[in-house]
């Protein structure tokens, strides 16, 4: 899938991010979860991500929408990693592998990888993302300079789009 | 160092709001203990009024109200009256943005063994994330100098 949009000014990757963490944190994120922490520059593995975002999906609320947040939602984690390091994507396995890895010691029910380029990317890895089927884990590339972006056919990759779309 | 300590309305807003809701409660089942009667009235009201604002005003200053100050070398975080928390940035691991609700954010320090300090950056007025990208490079200019010096001596 393949998506486009046009006539806004340039931004890079760190202004993207930001804009990200707001929307998930702020914005239309807490649709999906509660994105409540941030950290940027997180180690993981011999992998530093540019930023991974945690959430519960249990919303927070005040008294009365709390307890029946408590008595109708599950309360699993899930997550959101940036990387950007790799456009060509020749580390993906490693990173989908380190991902897999905490979702499984941290019991994190799923995540979202966005890979952030100030360009375009091949079509090696625009194939390589569509092609990919883990079903834990949307993959995303987003180039910023076009604002294009290529979801992996993944529930998750699919359900990503609208919440990683936020260039304005 | 700098100091960020304003204010903080919305805390003592709260602590105030508190006090009101208990001073009535406490009013209306004293009144029904000894007169079986509830008794309100403007002057009830202005009274209940005047002593949770002031009852509220001092718990802010004596618990709620955050002061923080920071400099290349460490910080310094105080709320209210109580013995503020001293620390290194060399005591920070990692650092993180943390929306505690409400459009308000928090820096959070975690310690070497996983403990953590929330800095209340909305209620100090400071710019959540660009305060938390100065304590990266913060802790990170500490790491640095830190490895710098043990490789020295070394």
């Amino acid at each position: 899938m393949r998506e486009r949009e046009r006539g806004t000014p340039k931004m890079d990757v760190n202004d993207y991010l930001l804009k990200l963490e707001r929307n998930l944190m702020l914005g239309g994120g807490r649709w999906v979860a509660d994105f409540n922490e941030s950290f940027w520059g997180y180690p993981l593995g011999d992998l530093v991500f540019d930023m991974f975002v945690t959430a519960t999906v249990r919303p927070k609320g005040f008294f009365l929408s709390r307890v029946a947040a408590w008595l109708t939602t599950p309360n699993y984690h899930i997550a959101c990693f940036a990387y950007s390091k790799d456009p060509e994507l020749k580390r993906l396995n490693e990173v989908l592998r380190t991902i897999s890895t905490l979702l499984k010691e941290q019991e994190f029910a799923w995540a979202w990888l966005v890979i952030p380029n100030e360009g375009p990317f091949s079509r090696k890895a625009e194939s390589m993302v569509q092609n990919t089927s883990i079903r834990e884990i949307g993959i995303a590339l987003v180039d910023v300079s076009s604002q294009e972006i290529v979801n992996s056919e993944s529930h998750w990759g699919r359900r990503m789009i609208r919440f990683i779309r936020c260039f304005k | 160092m700098r100091t960020a300590a304003p204010w903080q309305i919305l805390n003592s807003a709260k602590s105030i709001g508190i006090f009101f809701i208990l001073v009535s409660v406490a009013w209306i089942a004293a009144n029904y203990m000894v007169f079986q009667d509830f008794l309100i009235g403007w002057p009830v009201i202005l009274g209940n009024v005047l002593i949770s604002g002031g009852a509220g005003l001092w718990w802010y200053r004596s618990r709620e109200h955050a002061r923080f100050s920071w400099d290349k070398e460490g910080f310094e975080l105080q709320r209210g009256r109580t013995s503020p928390v001293v620390k290194g940035w060399d005591e920070v691991s990692q650092v993180s943005l943390v929306h505690v609700g409400y459009g308000r954010f928090a820096v959070r320090l975690y310690g070497q063994d996983g403990d953590y300090l929330d800095i209340p950056v909305s209620d100090l007025r400071l710019e959540p994330s660009d305060f938390r990208f100065e304590a990266i490079d913060l802790v990170g200019a500490k790491a640095r100098s830190t490895d710098r010096t043990t490789s020295v001596s070394a």
